[in-house]
């Protein structure tokens, strides 16, 4: 058997952590496999939201520990918590949050890797519009040494204007790409968008 | 206009000029409308000391920025935020020396540490009290107690580094340099936690309320600004008038 240099086994390293980090998923794909799932949970913090305002962060990989953000008219709590923790309920309660969307939020999250659920406010028309901002962080962009990617969705109230390469646009008569969050959106269906970013906020 | 919900904009660098702010819309919101309009309808303007003529490109961006949230249907911010950072200028904007479309997200609207206390002290007139420093972070021991006793001397800002306190990746590794500042409302500790505090704070058109430990306080805080409103220049007593 023949020995190899260090040299080659580095080089095949190379091209391994090269290839993986090249990897994607297909977001489209991703969207309509968990479908139900996804469009579920806008649904439940859509409404939660409406009674009460607030967002969810994941603050690490295991998605053990959840950071909630409850905003009030003059002031925005910031908590974090582990998973499953009393404190978490105590603290909804104290504030007149109801915790069961809340924690079914919590769990589906969990399972569909996502780590940010937010409401965003944008501007069409001197217009004030608002969206549900989902960040999810897939495996597949958690390597060693490599920035960390997120796949973003956003939900709309309303259908969007796309051009032809499926860009959302700020208007029908305006062609402008519109950004949001400092990033170009495209097209999933006329009312969710996807993009990725290094951010997921 | 509610003073708290003055808003840099998504994804600018105008968050200095948006903290040093808050001192003009609670202390001299008239004067601050004043100097806007006259700005807006003159072309140029005076606050203090500063006299402000902007640049054409200037002029011609204010009102025009897009998809920076509510910052776009408030024109007079961005009015605001546009001539303070066309005036005032530091190392930090060497390399982006004139406005483009765009260079609000740039080093071009970046300020410093320095600049932001010289800001405060050439257009207000505050006597400013600073501890800190662009790269290395002040020496205090006690930091709940010092920001305690600067909570009782006067309006404290915080120059933080916001890529721990405003998450915004999962990213192992991390500037470790400010890039924030906010405003200091509030701090206490909390009962059976000696290392947690309660800090309230105020950025982003908001104030949040939020717990930290004292050690991650720490860890972000490159500089602690103090502003002290400097009493009115006495004016000269009129004595007796002298016999002839």
């Amino acid at each position: 058997m023949t020995t190899q240099s260090p040299l080659y086994h580095l080089f095949l390293l190379a091209i391994l952590v090269s290839a993986v980090s090249c990897t994607s998923l297909n977001i489209t794909n991703y969207y309509h496999k968990h479908r139900s799932t996804l469009d579920g949970m806008e649904q439940i913090y859509l409404d939660a939201y409406n009674t009460k305002p607030f967002s969810i962060e994941f603050t690490d990989r295991p998605f053990d520990h959840v950071s909630l953000e409850l905003l009030t008219d003059t002031l925005t709590y910031i908590y974090e918590f582990a998973v499953g923790e009393p404190r978490l309920r105590d603290t909804l309660f104290k504030y007149g949050y109801n915790p069961a969307p809340i924690n079914t939020l919590i769990k589906n999250m969990r399972s569909m890797e996502c780590t940010w659920i937010n409401h965003l406010d944008y501007y069409a028309d001197e217009t004030r519009h608002s969206l549900i901002y989902i960040s999810l962080w897939p495996k597949t962009f958690d390597l060693p040494f490599v920035n960390k990617k997120y796949y973003i969705l956003t939900y709309f109230s309303q259908p969007q204007y796309f051009d032809a390469d499926g860009n959302l646009m700020t208007g029908r008569r305006l062609r402008r790409i519109r950004k949001i969050n400092g990033e170009t959106f495209r097209k999933i269906n006329n009312k969710v968008c996807y993009t990725i970013s290094a951010q997921f906020r | 206009m509610a003073p708290l919900a003055l808003y840099q904009g998504t994804n600018t660098n105008f968050c200095g000029y948006a903290a040093l702010s808050y001192l003009p819309l609670h202390e001299d919101p008239l004067g601050y409308t004043r100097f806007l309009l006259t700005l807006y309808c003159e072309g140029k303007a005076t606050w203090g000391n500063v006299h402000f003529d902007p640049s054409p490109s200037v002029r011609r961006a204010a009102g025009t920025l897009r998809f920076k949230g509510i910052l776009d249907i408030r024109p007079a911010d961005q009015l605001w935020f546009l001539v303070l950072a066309d005036h005032f200028r530091s190392y930090l904007n060497l390399l982006t020396r004139h406005f483009h479309p765009g260079a609000e997200n740039t080093f071009w609207a970046a300020v410093n540490y320095g600049k932001f206390n010289r800001m405060i002290r050439e257009l207000f007139g505050y006597r400013v009290q600073a501890k800190g420093s662009d790269l290395i972070r002040p020496d205090i021991p006690d930091l709940y107690d010092y920001l305690t006793q600067c909570l009782h001397t006067g309006l404290t800002y915080l120059y933080v580094n916001n890529t721990y306190l405003h998450k915004k990746n999962h990213n192992k590794f991390k500037g470790h340099f400010p890039t924030h500042f906010i405003v200091l409302d509030a701090i206490h500790k909390i009962p059976d936690q000696p290392d947690m505090v309660d800090i309230i704070y105020w950025d982003y058109g908001g104030r949040t309320l939020r717990q930290v430990t004292l050690r991650f306080l720490k860890k972000i805080t490159f500089g602690v600004t103090v502003c002290i409103k400097q009493p009115p220049p006495v004016a000269p007593t009129a004595g007796p008038a002298p016999h002839s």
